[in-house]
């Protein structure tokens, strides 16, 4: 079965490489079609590669991708447990906003990585990803500071998952506030994902 | 495994069903010589329900072991029970590794299904003390959880002195829904310490709007920023309890 999933999402990682679907095409080094375990339960999208990324070929290699790695252990898992992709394929140029368009032309990669991995929960990593998902699942985002640390289920595309935004690691680099935020969200995150205890901590102490 | 129980109105048990079937897709009920019983979690691990219904609440109520597990696919089960007429009662009988339903009405239709095995945990009884403690029509409660969701996807629940309050807010707007017991909206209130949670209406919601079909009266009880739980007697004795874990404010 893994191995069915990492054949499936490779060919998707190839279509991303050649892909001449936007604009973005022409300002990359090298795509980013994300990696990591492909019978994860958990998938983190974050919103679009940055400088190291676009270098690396790799999602989160940076500053904000050792945030991430530390957040991941909060939650209990490591990066080998589970799968990071972004919303976006290819670097925006000067690290810019993702575009609508672009998102919308990246989007069936995203959907179908979503499919061959089948997930039972997505933590979508700051504004432009929480957006999309709630515009799948046909849900009211307001802003990312509202709905972010809340659990939904949410269904979309024939599949039903468990939706946990959270603020981008990038905008907790330098706010501890912020940081204290995300922290909380990822503990969350190891409760639902098995490796903590949800509702179990309050009604057994 | 031989074991049969009879229970007066198929419909009932419908709802009962539908309501278990709020939290889980599959699961197990434990039968032993005092009570069917089931306790299982969400796969989100965010909210439980608990059932426990005596053998005083059924026509006949036979086992032959000193328990059983019953591992039941609710989906499967409930096509089943959907097909029961107003005045149909409904015999359950296990023979072997199949479940039998009969309905009996006018006519006796019997169905069979296969029992599945559950690989899970048991979950022990739940040890939580609350700080508010509501009685309230149940059908009231899923009006206001209806109102709210209107406006946002969390709502608080604010237990004062005399108030019970349910709040919802977002851009869209604000709702607040009050209940006392001198407005008549409370059967019962009791605060032993003023208390407020925050809770997901989507799992609320799913919960209420089925299971309000099962009692008249729900019980609900919550402390700060703790699980709430609502409580639901079943007409011939019995509880459907729900725990749901709070939503904690940043």
């Amino acid at each position: 079965m893994c191995e069915v999933r990492k054949a499936i999402l490779e060919r998707i990682a190839e279509e991303v490489r050649r892909c001449t679907r936007c604009p973005l095409q022409a300002y990359r080094t090298r795509a980013v079609p994300g990696e990591g375990n492909p019978c994860t339960n958990v998938v983190l999208v974050g919103e679009a590669p940055g400088f190291n990324e676009d270098l690396q070929g790799k999602p989160f290699v940076g500053a904000a991708g050792n945030l991430l790695n530390e957040l991941l252990k909060v939650a209990g898992l490591s990066r080998q447990e589970v799968f990071i992709t972004n919303v976006v394929k290819c670097r925006p140029p000067g690290n810019r906003d993702p575009e609508d368009s672009e998102i919308a032309a990246c989007e069936p990669y995203l959907i179908a990585q979503l499919k061959a991995i089948e997930p039972k929960i997505i933590v979508s990593l700051g504004r432009h990803s929480t957006r999309l998902f709630f515009r799948l699942a046909g849900l009211d985002f307001s802003s990312i500071m509202q709905v972010r640390g809340e659990v939904r289920r949410v269904a979309f595309n024939g599949s039903e998952y468990l939706l946990l935004p959270t603020l981008h690691p990038a905008a907790a680099l330098y706010n501890p506030r912020l940081r204290g935020l995300v922290e909380e969200d990822f503990r969350l995150l190891g409760e639902l994902s098995g490796k903590g205890r949800g509702l179990e901590r309050w009604l057994y102490g | 495994m031989s074991v049969r129980f009879e229970f007066q109105d198929a419909r009932d048990w419908r709802y009962l069903m539908e309501s278990l079937n709020a939290i889980v897709d599959e699961a197990s009920f434990i039968m032993d010589r005092e009570a069917l019983k089931l306790r299982a979690l969400d796969p989100s691990r965010i909210a439980m329900v608990d059932l426990h219904v005596p053998r005083e609440a059924f026509n006949t109520y036979e086992i032959e072991e000193s328990q059983v597990k019953i591992g039941v696919n609710f989906d499967d089960l409930i096509k089943v029970l959907r097909r029961a007429k107003a005045e149909d009662k409904i015999i359950f009988e296990i023979e072997g590794r199949r479940f039998r339903i009969i309905l009996a009405g006018k006519a006796e239709r019997v169905f069979s299904l296969p029992l599945i095995d559950i690989v899970g945990e048991e979950l022990p009884t739940p040890k939580v003390s609350f700080d508010v403690i509501a009685k309230m029509l149940s059908d009231t409660l899923r009006d206001s959880l209806k109102d709210a969701e209107m406006i946002s996807d969390t709502v608080r629940f604010v237990g004062e002195e005399n108030v019970l309050r349910i709040i919802a807010k977002s851009d869209k707007g604000e709702l607040e829904a009050k209940f006392s017991p001198e407005g008549g909206s409370l059967i019962e209130y009791d605060v032993r310490h003023p208390s407020a949670a925050s809770y997901s209406l989507s799992y609320l919601d799913d919960i209420v709007s089925r299971a309000y079909r099962v009692s008249e009266i729900v019980t609900v009880e919550f402390s700060t920023n703790k699980p709430l739980s609502l409580s639901f007697e079943i007409a011939g004795g019995g509880t459907l309890r729900y725990y749901l874990a709070p939503r904690l404010e940043a």
